[in-house]
């Protein structure tokens, strides 16, 4: 915006010179852009392309649109992948819902009441975030067999609750810090109880931030693959994620079902993201950020 | 702030330290401790005893360990240089750009790799690099390259390649966003003063955009780090580790010895060894670059 100002003020005839100068005009901004956008878009657009194809037709024409649509692509997997994509929502909804109501007590509290240890309690849980994590693989995959929830959604959901709910921790208390005391000491006069402050005042306040940490859990839960692949092996409750896994590879068999699979489990979160993008934007920037 | 008696408060924590505990603490200890046993998850005699220092030296005596040690800081450093310098490229075009609803429209765009899940590109960049009906070599052939296809993931001189160039175009939407929100975050006033000065152009951005996310710009790379050098999703996914260690890195190798071991007997010792190697090298490195950058910064 500065900079455009900045060439307005300067005389006609030098302003190509300046423009140069600025580095790009508006049209090569936009095609920079747009140039490695679709680069980086380029596997997913080819992956919508072909879910469409035939194997001959992908054959003769693996580059280009290929008329008619074969949308039994989508019909012939559906079945297949049905049951893993209710798992992966079911995955992604409980530990969404579960981290943020387990840190928004424990955020409330950290937050808004004075206690021995309450700041060391807060680091002990904030300092998870810059742990690698690697390192906990295979002693949770130990654990989860040890607690005998090897091949059970548990397995998915305690692990997922108990990770997530530090990020959501650590967005919440910031957020609960700045409300006012008054609305809290008002309440109190009237005799409300820590829970009712907690449930009729500080979660209403906060419902968007709320919205945001639940949201990230969603996203982090319905991708996740390493962990489910290590803890799940009943058909049952495998994920989207390990089922497109164990459908790809099948070389010389036909791509455009596959292709259709990868699709189908693209698309819950494609769509999530499109309906709340700023909140997920927002989400992901201040978590990194505080990080 | 208020002051409850505090014991009751203590009980609304314990939901999280519940789950803390097991998920979260014990399993570092539990990693450090099995680290020097011989484990392999059975409940008989000999499937675990106490071996010393045994595993970590295994590890140091292994020369695929080396071999991976090269492969992940290859696989994490090229693609972070090349991502710092893409993600900041479209941070700054988009700040720059005259019409706001085509900059939001862009870095929604952005996002959108990000909130795929990560085994779909992986998967789809396989089925490119496939031998048989992969788009990389029926590319090749239609331009009239046939004597460059390659089975490119079976072939010891480009399997890691491949695994770099699939980055392409290395932008990660979230890296652009946070230095856009550092960008944004500088009030106007700082821009309007650098533009009296005369400082436009490529020397603005070196002299007056940079050194103002250099905060954005660290973070990114510790991030980078951190991810990158515990990262063994795509030599797990395209594949394992192969062909002949080419792609072998050492968080593939943990995994392997823990779940998908030759012999199929687990080795937990092994594998909980390399984890916490894995541990305090990355912890290591993200302190100390954390406190070389900004000393740097703070010159």
């Amino acid at each position: 915006m500065t900079s455009s100002m900045a060439t307005s003020v300067v005389p006609n005839k030098r302003l190509g010179a300046r423009r140069w100068r600025v580095g790009f005009g508006e049209g090569a901004k936009h095609l920079v852009v747009v140039f490695i956008v679709l680069v980086q878009l380029m596997p997913l657009g080819f992956m919508l392309l072909i879910s469409f194809k035939s194997s001959a037709q992908f054959l003769q024409n693996p580059f280009g649109l290929t008329w008619p649509f074969q949308l039994q692509n989508y019909t012939a997997v559906w079945p297949l992948i049905a049951r893993p994509l209710f798992n992966s929502v079911l995955y992604g909804l409980t530990t969404a819902v579960g981290s943020v109501m387990v840190a928004s007590i424990s955020a409330f509290v950290l937050a808004r009441y004075q206690f021995p240890g309450r700041e060391l309690l807060y680091y002990a849980i904030i300092m998870l975030l810059m742990i690698p994590g690697i390192m906990n693989l295979v002693p949770a995959f130990l654990i989860v067999v040890r607690l005998h929830l090897y091949n059970t959604p548990w397995a998915i959901i305690l692990p997922g609750v108990a990770g997530g709910q530090v990020m959501a921790i650590f967005l919440l208390r910031t957020f609960f810090g700045a409300l006012p005391e008054d609305l809290f000491e008002a309440a109190r006069i009237d005799g409300a109880s820590m829970f009712q402050t907690y449930a009729k005042i500080a979660l209403p306040l906060s419902f968007p931030i709320i919205f945001t940490a639940g949201l990230l859990q969603f996203f982090a839960a319905f991708n996740d693959f390493i962990w489910p692949s290590v803890v799940i092996t009943a058909a049952q409750w495998t994920p989207i994620t390990v089922a497109v896994d164990q459908m790809s590879g099948q070389y010389g068999g036909p791509i455009g079902p596959e292709m259709a699979a990868y699709t189908i489990a693209s698309l819950p979160l494609l769509v999530l993201f499109a309906l709340t993008s700023r909140q997920f934007i927002r989400g992901m920037i201040s978590g990194a950020i505080k990080m | 702030m208020h002051l409850l008696k505090a014991r009751w408060l203590y009980l609304w924590l314990v939901p999280t330290f519940v789950l803390l505990a097991i998920f979260s603490y014990w399993p570092p200890i539990l990693s450090l401790i099995t680290a020097f046993y011989h484990d392999t998850g059975g409940t008989g005699i000999g499937s675990r005893y106490f071996v010393g220092l045994a595993n970590f030296r295994y590890i140091f005596s292994d020369p695929t360990f080396y071999l991976a040690l090269i492969h992940i800081a290859i696989l994490t450093f090229v693609p972070l240089v090349l991502s710092l310098f893409v993600n900041i490229l479209i941070a700054e075009i988009l700040f720059h750009m005259k019409s706001r609803w085509w900059a939001g429209f862009y870095r929604f765009l952005i996002m959108v790799p990000m909130v795929t899940p990560a085994i779909v590109g992986t998967l789809v960049w396989s089925f490119f690099y496939s031998p048989v009906d992969g788009l990389l070599n029926i590319l090749l052939g239609d331009l009239g390259l046939q004597q460059y296809e390659h089975a490119w993931l079976a072939n010891n001189h480009y399997a890691l390649a491949a695994l770099l160039f699939m980055g392409i175009p290395f932008l990660w939407g979230l890296g652009a966003l946070i230095v856009l929100a550092g960008l944004q975050g500088v009030p106007d006033s700082v821009f309007e003063a650098a533009a009296l000065d005369g400082a436009t152009g490529w020397r603005r951005i070196r002299q007056i955009d940079l050194p103002l996310v250099s905060g954005q710009i660290r973070l990114l790379i510790i991030i980078g780090i951190i991810g990158g050098l515990q990262n063994f999703f795509q030599p797990l996914i395209m594949t394992q580790g192969g062909p002949d260690n080419a792609t072998m890195v050492p968080g593939l190798m943990m995994y392997q010895w823990a779940f998908d071991s030759g012999s199929g007997i687990p080795q937990y010792g092994l594998a909980t060894a390399m984890g916490t190697l894995l541990f305090v090298g990355i912890l290591g490195l993200t302190i100390g670059l954390n406190r070389f950058v900004r000393s740097r910064a703070d010159l």
